[in-house]
């Protein structure tokens, strides 16, 4: 992994994506990401929860779905 | 066109039938194009099938129907990028998770599908900061004294 030292107000660039250090106290860091609306940009341990929940619902057992529906009786 | 599918065999989806997710959905975003199946108008829990792999499908729901307090903020950027002036004329699913056990069937509402249903065009969100569960149950767990009862609040582990 590469590993750059920054400063606050410093930035890199990945691409056309600049993320930029705003504020450091202690151990926790703010920064900032200027990116196209096209490019996603998520807290890493947030998407990959949302993650794991898609990888499961694609597992889900293969269910008649009136079974489900009366399950949830709607 | 037709398109091959492990649980619906050989569908025939027609053009305008097509939803497109361009990221795809998180974790499956090479899977851009989708179908509802078994679609009920009046009961409302249907399948998002992959056109593009076969066997990716989700079993999604319309959340105001169980869940009718979920009402989730959707930035206006994302509505832009769908092409929505409002989240009134968004379309909001979410995908259930339905385990061996279809009791502990669970709905994600941390990240819903948002679609424009004109342009048929649709994003997974992520509503960080919105205190919304990725695993919200919808079945009450079995009454004290059956064996399964160490759900707290209705809210599984995830």
């Amino acid at each position: 992994m590469l590993v750059l030292d920054r400063r606050v107000n410093q930035s890199i660039m990945i691409g056309n994506i600049e993320v930029v250090v705003t504020e450091v106290r202690g151990d926790h860091v703010k920064i900032g990401v200027q990116a196209p609306r096209c490019v996603p940009v998520h807290r890493k341990e947030i998407y990959e929860l949302i993650r794991s929940q898609n990888v499961r619902a694609a597992e889900s057992q293969p269910v008649d779905l009136e079974q489900v529906r009366g399950l949830l009786q709607i | 066109m037709k398109v091959d599918t492990t649980r619906f065999g050989q569908l025939d989806v027609a053009d305008d039938e097509v939803i497109v997710f361009p990221e795809g959905l998180i974790g499956f975003e090479t899977c851009t194009r989708y179908a509802i199946v078994d679609r009920r108008e009046d009961r409302p829990v249907w399948w998002l099938q992959s056109l593009d792999v076969p066997e990716v499908a989700f079993i999604l729901t319309d959340p105001a129907s169980l869940v009718p307090q979920y009402r989730p903020t959707i930035p206006q950027a994302d509505l832009d990028e769908l092409g929505l002036g409002s989240a009134d004329e968004a379309t909001l699913h979410v995908m259930l998770v339905v385990p061996g056990d279809p009791n502990e069937i669970t709905a994600n509402l941390l990240g819903p599908l948002v679609i424009n249903p004109h342009r048929r065009v649709g994003k997974q969100m992520i509503l960080h900061n919105s205190g919304y569960s990725p695993a919200h149950r919808l079945v009450e767990p079995a009454p004290a004294g059956a064996p399964r009862g160490d759900a707290e609040g209705g809210e599984p582990r995830c």
